[in-house]
């Protein structure tokens, strides 16, 4: 899109329909002022919470406004007395103007109640989005409204297209409709929240616990009085199941294909779901004994019990998915997996293989010198564990601190995470770095380590060089640089590599181990279709993306699952609306929002903690939960276009 | 307590109090249709709006929702006060203008209130049967229905669960506009369609309260309901 006719976008007023003669002589907006997203899409108008876009002058605004007012009233929830009333009076009205009754005390009406909705909302659906952009309508194309009255013009029945995003939701790698499952809870309908949760998150009670919540950064309540816990809030709805017990959706139909899902991890597990609804069997072949994934060999107990884990796939297997353990996936051969039945394959194998540190002495077996991966699948698949005084993890991401926070637990006296980079730059969450460091676990930054150092083949220290930090590399954070003649060695019995990982392509044989693998060890898939080079085959989740969150991947898993069914059944595969460039916490005025502290839960003890592995954090009750959900702000945006 | 300002008067508010509590304490007359002091506030009807300063700027806020802190001011009595309120009203009296609180809360408010071509009793989604159930008789009968993104654009409406109602009638009593109605005939109630049994009391033989509803006491209080067959009047 290079020009508009008029834009109110963000408030920024451009108005090319008086300049030159017309059509075809607009000028292109600045920078921000029209909404990115539908850029390479054609529109001839829309009509998005923060304003309004003409790119066809002879556009029906009219008619767009309509259409808007009509999404809006889905969204308005009708809790409080102006918003959803308001859109009705302001949809009477321009009714009424397109059947001919129309005067400017109309159009002054309807500027009354938007501007009264703006300022008087509940929610901040009815602050930002109800009924704004129809002010700009208004006020620019007040002739159109005002024509379309007098002429007692028939608004056109079109085709609208239309999208719903929220700050939440926008950051939520799964695009969970979080503001419609915290409404349903805050009206203490937990069952019907978490089936909406479960449309696009099958794993509510694990995700409720170990996700890292990248909504709750984006929640327009953070810099007022704290983001709301949207986290234990998903958690909650699934705690509250627990009790109930309520069984997943039953496939309408039955499919004819069969699909192969290698790997039962949040992605595998997604996609064979998604895939068992619409009717397809589906067998997954899982190399462990257990499923689950990184959540089931990954994530500790004491941050995930793994009772909430097997509910949640009981649940699945009960739908018809066929798990079949200890079946590892030697070839990812397509003609073979027909031969077995299998229309297509879903191959979800994770990223399991850490990654070297790069130091001297670790290219020598030993049990002392171990990946952190390793380390955390052991403990999970009941290898015993043997505490020594001093141990040194390297790394600073959560399989870094989940490996530290375990070594406490198992009677480690000494536990220290190595990082390279100072403790703003570490991967690992907030929450778990505050944690390890309440237990115990010491922390030195700025430090890398060179060579281990071995005394009758007996890890006994690791010598270390001091950084400081340069200017940002490609990752966005400071680079690393070591300071000569500042080594050291820390004594140490034990060193844990907990750097990185990346996925085992041992299954990729012949020249698909050419085409299917990218520069980073991961397998080439689209992102977006999880189509790979081999026809019939598919992938998605760590072993595409590298080592990422339990959320992205299990995204991952629901769009195979769409794609895959579009390619059987012979339709093209449509990626939603994407919200990307568009800067969604915008708004014209916030408003006064009565401040409202968010509820705390209970952390287990600390002398509780450290015996075991039970579970530290705790959960919302359904009174907590409930008045925790009363502080959302529901701040959807809509967008309307034609 | 917390030193505040209200349409020009110093006052000491309680801890933890609203600005709604604190103005009425002063006589200041708020309108309300969806507050209750013994629940939990709503902010639905929208018509106790006040004018609150943050930082220099005057804002409206609903003052049921909002803590009365050290240093607030504010003022009830202002033009954009009023045209707030007025515009909540007139928006209730457009979608329910033949119901009499309505009518009566619009007209007071200076809306141009037409003659009532019959009069109904609706509801106005108050919320304050959903809360009464939830908290203060802790049975969770009365829910409101549609809510979520994929909810129904006719207007939501309130959803009744009998199985989890005892009858006790707290609904009928708090709404405002008489669209809970509870009948009584031949020692039966009827609440929102349900039928209860009523108990006779075992001394002067009126009878006083549902079945399920003493059951329900008997559930909460260890009390057996055989202890419980007695009228207040005659205990």
């Amino acid at each position: 899109m290079n020009t508009v006719a008029f834009s109110s976008w963000n408030g920024k007023i451009i108005d090319n329909r008086t300049s030159g003669k017309g059509a075809g002589k607009a000028k292109k907006p600045a920078e921000g002022a029209f909404p990115a997203a539908l850029d390479g899409q054609s529109y001839d108008a829309l009509m998005g919470w923060n304003g309004l876009v003409v790119v066809d002058p002879k556009a029906d605004v009219v008619a767009l406004t309509l259409a808007y007012l009509g999404e809006a009233r889905k969204l308005s929830c009708g809790e409080c007395s102006v918003c959803m009333i308001g859109i009705d009076r302001v949809r009477d009205i321009l009714q009424g103007l397109s059947s001919g009754k129309s005067s400017s005390k109309d159009i002054t009406e309807i500027e009354d109640i938007v501007k009264g909705v703006m300022v008087n909302s509940k929610c901040n659906f009815g602050r930002a989005s109800a009924l704004t952009p129809v002010l700009d309508a208004v006020k620019y194309f007040k002739a159109s409204f005002l024509e379309a009255g007098k002429v007692g013009k028939k608004v056109e029945e079109k085709a609208f297209q239309s999208a719903v995003t929220a700050p939440c939701m926008k950051a939520c790698p799964a695009t969970l409709d979080i503001p419609g499952y915290i409404e349903l809870i805050r009206n203490n309908k937990f069952k019907e929240s978490l089936d909406l949760v479960r449309e696009r998150c099958i794993l509510p009670g694990v995700i409720g616990r170990a996700c890292t919540h990248p909504c709750e950064s984006a929640c327009v309540r953070k810099d007022m009085d704290g983001s709301l816990a949207i986290r234990l809030l998903k958690r909650a709805a699934a705690d509250q199941d627990l009790q109930g017990g309520s069984a997943l959706p039953i496939p309408k139909e039955e499919k004819k294909e069969k699909i192969a899902v290698i790997g039962a991890g949040p992605a595998g597990l997604a996609a064979a779901y998604h895939l068992r609804l619409r009717g397809y069997g589906v067998t997954i072949f899982e190399a462990l004994p257990k499923a689950g994934g990184m959540a089931a060999v990954g994530i500790p107990d004491y941050r995930l019990p793994k009772d909430i884990l097997n509910h949640e796939i009981d649940l699945i297997k009960r739908m018809g998915v066929d798990v079949r353990y200890n079946s590892k996936v030697e070839a990812l051969n397509a003609a073979d997996f027909q031969q077995q039945g299998y229309a297509a394959v879903f191959t979800a194998i994770g990223a399991h293989v850490g990654t070297k540190i790069g130091c001297k002495g670790e290219e020598i077996a030993s049990d002392d010198v171990v990946q952190g991966a390793d380390f955390l699948r052991g403990l999970s698949l009941g290898k015993k564990a043997n505490p020594v005084d001093r141990v040194v993890i390297i790394g600073g991401g959560n399989v870094a601190l989940d490996c530290a926070r375990n070594c406490l637990r198992l009677g480690f006296k000494n536990v220290e995470i190595v990082y390279r980079r100072s403790r703003v730059e570490m991967p690992g969450s907030r929450e778990e770095i505050e944690e390890a460091i309440h237990e115990g676990v010491k922390f030195t930054y700025l430090t890398a380590p060179v060579g281990i150092i071995r005394k009758a083949a007996k890890v006994t220290a690791i010598e270390c060089v001091k950084m400081k930090l340069g200017e940002p590399d490609e990752s966005g954070r400071k680079r690393p640089i070591p300071i000569k003649g500042s080594e050291f060695t820390l004594k140490t019995n034990m060193v844990i590599a907990a750097t990185g990982q990346k996925p085992d392509l041992g299954l990729l044989t012949g020249k698909d181990k050419g085409t299917m693998t990218t520069a980073w060890g991961t397998i080439k898939a689209d992102p977006v279709s999880c189509s790979t080079p081999a026809t019939r085959i598919f992938a998605g989740g760590d072993c595409v993306s590298g080592p990422a969150t339990l959320i992205e991947a299990l995204n991952m898993g629901n769009k195979a699952a769409k794609s895959i069914d579009a390619y059987l059944q012979g339709k093209t595969f449509v990626d939603e609306l994407s919200f990307e460039d568009i800067d969604v916490g915008q708004q014209r005025d916030m408003g006064f929002v009565p401040p409202a502290k968010s509820g705390e839960v209970k952390f287990l003890d600390m002398a509780e903690r450290l015996k075991g592995f039970a579970e530290v954090e705790g959960g919302f009750s359904a009174d907590a939960a409930i008045k925790e959900a009363q502080r959302c702000l529901r701040c959807y945006r809509l967008m309307v276009w034609q | 307590m917390a030193k505040m300002i209200i349409n020009g008067h110093e006052i000491q508010a309680k801890a933890g109090a609203t600005v709604l509590e604190e103005a009425r304490n002063l006589k200041i007359d708020i309108p309300t249709l969806c507050y209750h002091k013994d629940l939990s506030s709503f902010g639905a009807c929208r018509l106790c709006t006040v004018e609150i300063k943050v930082n220099g700027k005057w804002q409206l806020a609903a003052s049921c929702q909002t803590e009365a802190v050290e240093g607030m001011e504010v003022r009830t009595d202002t033009d954009n006060v009023r045209e707030s309120r007025k515009l909540a009203g007139a928006l209730l009296y457009f979608r329910y203008p033949q119901t009499a609180v309505v009518r009566d809360m619009a007209a007071k408010l200076g809306v141009d209130v037409q003659a009532a071509a019959a009069d109904s009793q609706d509801c106005i989604l108050c919320g304050l049967c959903t809360r009464t159930c939830h908290e203060i008789v802790g049975v969770n009968a009365l829910k409101f229905k549609d809510r979520g993104l994929a909810r129904d654009i006719e207007e939501p409406k309130i959803e009744f669960t009998p199985a989890a109602c005892i009858g006790c009638g707290s609904c009928a009593y708090v709404c405002p506009t008489g669209f809970v109605r509870m009948e009584a005939v031949d020692g039966k109630r009827i609440i929102w369609d349900k039928v209860f049994k009523m108990a006779a009391c075992n001394v002067c033989g009126r009878y006083f309260a549902p079945v399920e509803q003493l059951e329900f006491i008997s559930r909460t209080t260890g009390v057996p309901v055989s202890r419980l067959m007695t009228c207040v009047s005659c205990r």
